[in-house]
C-alpha cells in the first residue's frame, strides 16, 4: 500500500508568514528516504532545509523555485511507504487512488501438476529463537549436555536463558532428531496435496460445554457421520494431537459407531499417548480425513490442509474476536463447490 | 660514583675556588649547548628547558653547600644538578632514555635526582619541589642532621599556592631551607612586570617574616656571598631567607618557544651581562688566573661534556620489561 | 573498653601509638591533631604522650604540610599526614598524585616516599556536598599509589601498622560513621600486622557472592544475616586493599555461587567498585556466572543536606537486600 503526502511550506519561526523557496535538493520521480533533503527555505531569520517525512517517492512538485509561498501551501507531492500524519483542511482533489487488495479466489492452479519429488529437508529442530540470550552457566552447560541453546524456551529477565532453563530442559538431541523426521514426513505429505485442485469453505460455531476430549470426541463423531450422510462408508477420522516429537495422527475408524462416552475415554488416552510419542499401531493408518483443532494455539480456522489420499480436512479455530469458526477443504475432483458448502452446513448442524 | 669535587667557599678566596666557580659555570654552559645540539639532531624525545645564561645562580649557591645538605630543583634544572656533583655521562644518558641514565630513562630532564650528592629531585611541576624541600629540612631539624636544603625555583613558583603554603610553615617552623627564586623575568611567556605587582620579588619574605635579599644572579661572587649568610642562618637554627638571583635566560622556555614574547635587543642587552664573562674579568682583575688558564677550564669543561656524550650514546637503551614492577618500592 | 571491642577512632590511635614506640622516625602531622586531639578525636592524648615534635599542628595548607610529609619521607622518616575531610585531599593532589605517587618510578627507584595519608571519608553526618565524598577512586587510578579502606576497627589497626612500614605511599581511608562505634568483632591486643593487598571473606553462603566496600561491608553482612534466615546463602567479600586488588578469592567465590553484586557507597560512574565487575568479567570465573554481575552504588549527585536526602543519595541495607532478592530469584 502506498500513501499520498503533499509537503508543505512550513511555519519555522514564531513570526514566519512566508517563506522563499531557494532551491529543490530532489525531482520528480525521485526515490528518497526519511530525513533526505527535498528542498531550502530562506524565511525572515534563517535558511532552513525541509526534509522527507518518511521513505518514498517524489511525484510532483508544484511550485517553483523562488516562488515566495505562505506556510501551509503545498511545494510538492510524494508517494510515501508509510501514512505520514498531516492535517491539510483544503487538501487539493486526490488524482491517485489508493490501491486496492486484489480479491483472489481460494482456487490453486487447477492444472494438474507433477509432484516435485522432495528433496532435503533441511529443516533445523523447533526454534525458539534463533540468536538466544543465555547467561554464562547455561551457555556452558549446554554445550557438556550437546544441547541447541536455539532450542531452549527462555524464563529468564529479558527473553535470557537461564542456567535452570538448561538443566530443566528435556530437549534430548534424540526426540529433536525424532521431531525432524517427523517434520519432514509430514511436509513432504502436504507438498503432494498442494498440488490437488482445492477449495475451502468457512462456517461460525459455537462449542459444547466439557473437556477437551469430549470436544474432540464429538468433532470426531459429529464429523464421521456427516460424511456418511454422503455415502462414505469406512471412515477413518485422524485427529492432529502436537507433542514434543511432532505431530501425531491417531485414526478414529468409524467413530459415529461408538458411544460417545467410549469415544471420549478413547480420544482422551489416545491424546495421552500421543503427547508422549506413541500412537497405537491399529490407529496409525485408515484415514480418510483429517481434523486438527487450532483453537488452543489462538488460530483461525483457515484452509485446512489435505493430506495425502483424503478428499477432505477439517479445522477449528478462533479469530480474532473470540468466536469459534470451523472450516473445510475439499479435494474438487471428488467433490464440487456444492458438495463442499452442503458438507460444512450439516456438520455444523450437527453441532 | 661521585664526580664532584666538592669545593666549598668564596670564588675569590683562592685559584683553586676560582678555578672551580668557572669550570662548573663552563660545565653547565657546555652541557646545555651540548644537549641543544643533540635535541636539535632528533636524539632527544621530548623537550628541553635550557639555563644558558643562568649557570652564576646555581654554582655560587652549591658552593656554599656541604654534600650532605640537600636541594630540589626545577624543569630548568639542568645547572643545579651539575652544580650539586652530578654525574655527567648519566645525566646525559637520561635525557638520551638509557638504562644507565639516572632515572633509567624513566624520569627525563625533568626528573632527574642525585641521592648521593644530596639532590632530592628536580621537578616537573612549578613550585612542586617547594613544599618537599622545606619537608625534607623539617626531617633535618626533627632528626637533628644539622644539615641545610636549597630550594631552587622560576619567578613563576612564587605565584603557586603551594610556595605560600611552604614558606609559611618554614617560617613559623623556623625550617633549615633557603628559597633560592631564579628570577630570569619571564615565567613562560608572561613577564614579570606583568605577573606581579613588586618591583623585588624578595619583598614577598615580608609577608611571612623572613629576610628577602636580591642580588644580581649573574654575579657568581654576589650570590655566594648572599647564599653563605643564608645558609648560616638556616643553620643556626634561624630559619628560612628567600634570596632572589635576578638573571636572564637566552633560549626560549623549552624548545617549542618562539621568542614571540621579547625582543631581540632585550636578549642582546642581556647576553652582554652574562655570567661567565663577568666572572672572567673579575679573576682579571684580581690576578688570579690568566687567560691561558682559563681557556684551559673552559677546554676542560668542553672534554668531559664531549666525552659524556659519546659514553652515554653507546650506551643501552632502557627497555620496557619489568615497569610495572619499578611502581613500587618492594615490602620487605 | 575491657572486652577490645573498640572504635574506629581507638583502633586507629592504637595502631599510630604502637608504630611510633616501635621507629622513632614515625610521626602525626595535620590539622588539629595535636592539642586540640584530632576534629574526629582520633589522635586524643598523642600530644600529651609524645610532644610537639611528634605530633605536628599545621596550618591550614594541605598542599604544603602534604608536601612536607614527602619531602621528610625523602630524607627518611615516615610522616603520618591527616587530613581532616577526605575531600580537601584535594587541595594537595599535585604533591598526592605528582610528587609522591610517581617519585619511585620517575628517579629510577633512586628515592621512595614512605609515608600514609590518613582521611575520613564517607556520608551520613549531614556535613553536606563538600565534607562527605567517597575518594577512593581518586587515588586508586594512580599508578604509585596503595589504598587501603578498613571496614572495622580490627582490620583498621592491622593495616594502618602495615601501611606504616611500607615504604610507598598509602592513601589510608576511614569512613567517619565508624569512629565512634565498635565493629562487629574486638581488636586484638599487640602489634599483629594484617598485610596489604589481601581481601577477606567475612560470610560464608551458596548462592551469591557480594563484594563491597568500606561501610558497605557492614551493611552488606546485615543483609547476609536476613537473606540466611530467608535461605539465601550469601558470601560477603571485602577487599580491603583496594590498590593493589586481590581478586583470587572474588574469582573463586563467584565460580562456586554462579552470581555477583558489588556494593560501594561512592557515586556509580566511574567508580572504584568497577574495577572488580571488569576483572571478574575478563576472568575464569566469567563462564560460571549465572546472572548478570549487580552493583549497588551511590547515585551520580553530591551529597545532599537534607537527612532524608542524604539517605537516599547512598546505599541502605533495603537497596542491597532487594538487589539480591533479584538476583537470585529472576536468575535461576
Amino acid at each position: 500500500m502506498s500513501f499520498k503526502h503533499t509537503v508543505v511550506m512550513p511555519k519555522m519561526s514564531m513570526t514566519m508568514e512566508t517563506g522563499e523557496l531557494i532551491g529543490f535538493h530532489v525531482a520528480e520521480g525521485q526515490e528518497v528516504k526519511a530525513g533526505d533533503v527535498l528542498f531550502e527555505v530562506m524565511t525572515d531569520k534563517i535558511d532552513m532545509e525541509v526534509e522527507a517525512p518518511a521513505d518514498g517517492k517524489i511525484e510532483k512538485i508544484v511550485a517553483a523555485p523562488g516562488a515566495v509561498l505562505e506556510i501551509g501551501k503545498p511545494v510538492l507531492i510524494m508517494e510515501t511507504e508509510t501514512q505520514v500524519l498531516s492535517f491539510d483542511f483544503d487538501a487539493p482533489e486526490s488524482e491517485v487512488t489508493p490501491e486496492t487488495a486484489e480479491i483472489t479466489p481460494v482456487v490453486s492452479n487447477p492444472d494438474p501438476v507433477a509432484v516435485t519429488p522432495v528433496t532435503q529437508v533441511v529443516a533445523p529442530t523447533f526454534i525458539v529463537n534463533e540468536n538466544p540470550k543465555s547467561v554464562p552457566a547455561a551457555r556452558k552447560l549446554a554445550t557438556d549436555k550437546g544441547i541447541n541453546l536455539q532450542t531452549i524456551r527462555p524464563t529468564g529477565p529479558f527473553e535470557t536463558i537461564t542456567y535452570e532453563d538448561v538443566l530443566n530442559s528435556n530437549v534430548d538431541p534424540a526426540i529433536a532428531q525424532r521431531r525432524q523426521a517427523n517434520k519432514a514426513l509430514i511436509a513432504k505429505g502436504i507438498e503432494m496435496t498442494l498440488a490437488v485442485p482445492q477449495v475451502s469453505f468457512t462456517r461460525a460455531i459455537n462449542k459444547s460445554a466439557g473437556s477437551e476430549a469430549k470436544w474432540h470426541a464429538i468433532l470426531v463423531t459429529k464429523w464421521a457421520k456427516t460424511l456418511r450422510t454422503f455415502g462414505q462408508d469406512d471412515i477413518g477420522v485422524a485427529l492432529i494431537i502436537e507433542s514434543k516429537y511432532g505431530s501425531a495422527l491417531p485414526v478414529f475408524k468409524n467413530p459415529d459407531q461408538i458411544d460417545l462416552a467410549t469415544l471420549t475415554e478413547l480420544v482422551r488416552t489416545t491424546t495421552e499417548q500421543a503427547k508422549s510419542g506413541k500412537v497405537p499401531l491399529a490407529m496409525l493408518n485408515g484415514a480418510t480425513t483429517t481434523i486438527f483443532d487450532l483453537t488452543s494455539y489462538a488460530m483461525a480456522s483457515n484452509r485446512p490442509s489435505l493430506f495425502p489420499n483424503q478428499a477432505t480436512g477439517l479445522t477449528v479455530g478462533i479469530d480474532s474476536v473470540g468466536a469459534l469458526s470451523i472450516s473445510l477443504t475439499i479435494d474438487l475432483r471428488a467433490l464440487d463447490f456444492y458438495d463442499g458448502a452442503v458438507l460444512l452446513e450439516r456438520m455444523v448442524n450437527e453441532l | 660514583m661521585v664526580s664532584k669535587e666538592l669545593l666549598i667557599g668564596h670564588p675569590l678566596s683562592s685559584r683553586e675556588h676560582a678555578k672551580h666557580a668557572l669550570l662548573y659555570m663552563w660545565k653547565i654552559r657546555k652541557f646545555e649547548e651540548a644537549v641543544e645540539d643533540l635535541f636539535g639532531r632528533g636524539m632527544m624525545h621530548g623537550t628541553m628547558h635550557l639555563s644558558v645564561g643562568q649557570e652564576a645562580s646555581p654554582t655560587g649557591v652549591c658552593m656554599t653547600l656541604e654534600l650532605t645538605d640537600q636541594i630540589t630543583s626545577t624543569h630548568r634544572g639542568h645547572g643545579h644538578c651539575i652544580a650539586k656533583g652530578a654525574d655527567l655521562t648519566r645525566m646525559i644518558a637520561e635525557l638520551l632514555g638509557k638504562e644507565i641514565g639516572y632515572c633509567g630513562g624513566r624520569g627525563g630532564s625533568m626528573h632527574i635526582a642525585d641521592v648521593e650528592t644530596g639532590n632530592l629531585g628536580a621537578n616537573g611541576i612549578v613550585a612542586g619541589g617547594i613544599p618537599i624541600a622545606t619537608g625534607a629540612a623539617l626531617a633535618s631539624k626533627l632528626m637533628k642532621k644539622g644539615t641545610v636544603v636549597v630550594s631552587f625555583f622560576g619567578d613563576g613558583a612564587l605565584n603557586e599556592g603551594a610556595f605560600h603554603e611552604a614558606a609559611n610553615m618554614a617560617a613559623i617552623w623556623k625550617l633549615p631551607v633557603i628559597f633560592v627564586c631564579e628570577n630570569n623575568k619571564y615565567g613562560m611567556s608572561n613577564s614579570t612586570e606583568k605577573a606581579f605587582a613588586l618591583e623585588n620579588l624578595a619583598d614577598r619574605g615580608l609577608g611571612y617574616g623572613i629576610p628577602g635579599v636580591t642580588v644580581d644572579g649573574n654575579d657568581v661572587v654576589a650570590v655566594y656571598e648572599a647564599a653563605e649568610r643564608a645558609v648560616k642562618m638556616a643553620r643556626d637554627g634561624g630559619g628560612p631567607t628567600l634570596l632572589e638571583c635576578v638573571t636572564y635566560r637566552w633560549k626560549g622556555h623549552s624548545r617549542s618557544d618562539k621568542n614571540l614574547y621579547r625582543t631581540k635587543e632585550e636578549i642582546d642587552e642581556w647576553k652582554s651581562k652574562e655570567p661567565i664573562a663577568k666572572f672572567m674579568s673579575l679573576i682579571l682583575e684580581k690576578n688570579l688566573l690568566t687567560q691561558e688558564e682559563m681557556d684551559s677550564v673552559q677546554q676542560q669543561a668542553t672534554d668531559e661534556i664531549v666525552s659524556a656524550v659519546n659514553e652515554s650514546v653507546k650506551a643501552k637503551s632502557a627497555e620496557p620489561a619489568g615497569l610495572e614492577a619499578a611502581v613500587f618500592r618492594a615490602v620487605l | 573498653m575491657s572486652d577490645r571491642m573498640l572504635t574506629m577512632a581507638e583502633a586507629v590511635r592504637e595502631a599510630m601509638t604502637i608504630a611510633m614506640e616501635e621507629r622513632p622516625e614515625v610521626f602525626l602531622m595535620g590539622e588539629d591533631v595535636g592539642i586540640y586531639g584530632g576534629a574526629f578525636g582520633v589522635s586524643a592524648g598523642m600530644f600529651e604522650k609524645f610532644g610537639a615534635e611528634r605530633i605536628i599542628d599545621t596550618p591550614i595548607s594541605e598542599l604544603g604540610y602534604i608536601g612536607a610529609a614527602v619531602g621528610a619521607a625523602l630524607a627518611g622518616m615516615r610522616p603520618i599526614a591527616e587530613i581532616q575531610f577526605s575531600d580537601f585531599t584535594a587541595q594537595a593532589m599535585d604533591q598526592i598524585a605528582n610528587q609522591a605517587a610517581k617519585i619511585h618510578f620517575m628517579l629510577g627507584g633512586a628515592l621512595h616516599v614512605p609515608m600514609v595519608i590518613r582521611a575520613p571519608q564517607g556520608s551520613g553526618t549531614g556535613a553536606a556536598a563538600q565534607h562527605s565524598q567517597i575518594v577512593e577512586n581518586w587515588f586508586t587510578n594512580v599508578p604509585g599509589l596503595k589504598v587501603v579502606v578498613p571496614s572495622n576497627p580490627a582490620d583498621a589497626k592491622g593495616l594502618l601498622l602495615s601501611s606504616i612500614d611500607d615504604p610507598n605511599p598509602v592513601v589510608f581511608l576511614e569512613h567517619k560513621l565508624l569512629y565512634k562505634t565498635p565493629g562487629w568483632e574486638p581488636v586484638p591486643e599487640g602489634a599483629s600486622r594484617i598485610p596489604l593487598g589481601v581481601s577477606r571473606v567475612v560470610h560464608t553462603g551458596k548462592d551469591l557472592t557480594i563484594v563491597a566496600t568500606g561501610i558497605m561491608v557492614k551493611k552488606s553482612l546485615e543483609v547476609a544475616e536476613i537473606l540466611s534466615a530467608e535461605g539465601i546463602g550469601v558470601t560477603v567479600i571485602d577487599p580491603r586493599t583496594l590498590s593493589p586488588l586481590d581478586m583470587t578469592t572474588t574469582f573463586d567465590s563467584v565460580e562456586s555461587t554462579g552470581r555477583l553484586m558489588v556494593v560501594q557507597e561512592g557515586p556509580s560512574h566511574g567508580g572504584f567498585i568497577n574495577e572488580v565487575i571488569a576483572q571478574v568479567a575478563g576472568s575464569r570465573a566469567f563462564g560460571s556466572l549465572k546472572a548478570p554481575i549487580k552493583k549497588v552504588a551511590g547515585l551520580n549527585i553530591p551529597i545532599p543536606y537534607a537527612p532524608q536526602l542524604e539517605k537516599a543519595a547512598v546505599p541502605q541495607v533495603e537497596d542491597i537486600h532487594a538487589a539480591a532478592i533479584e538476583i537470585v530469584r529472576s536468575w535461576r
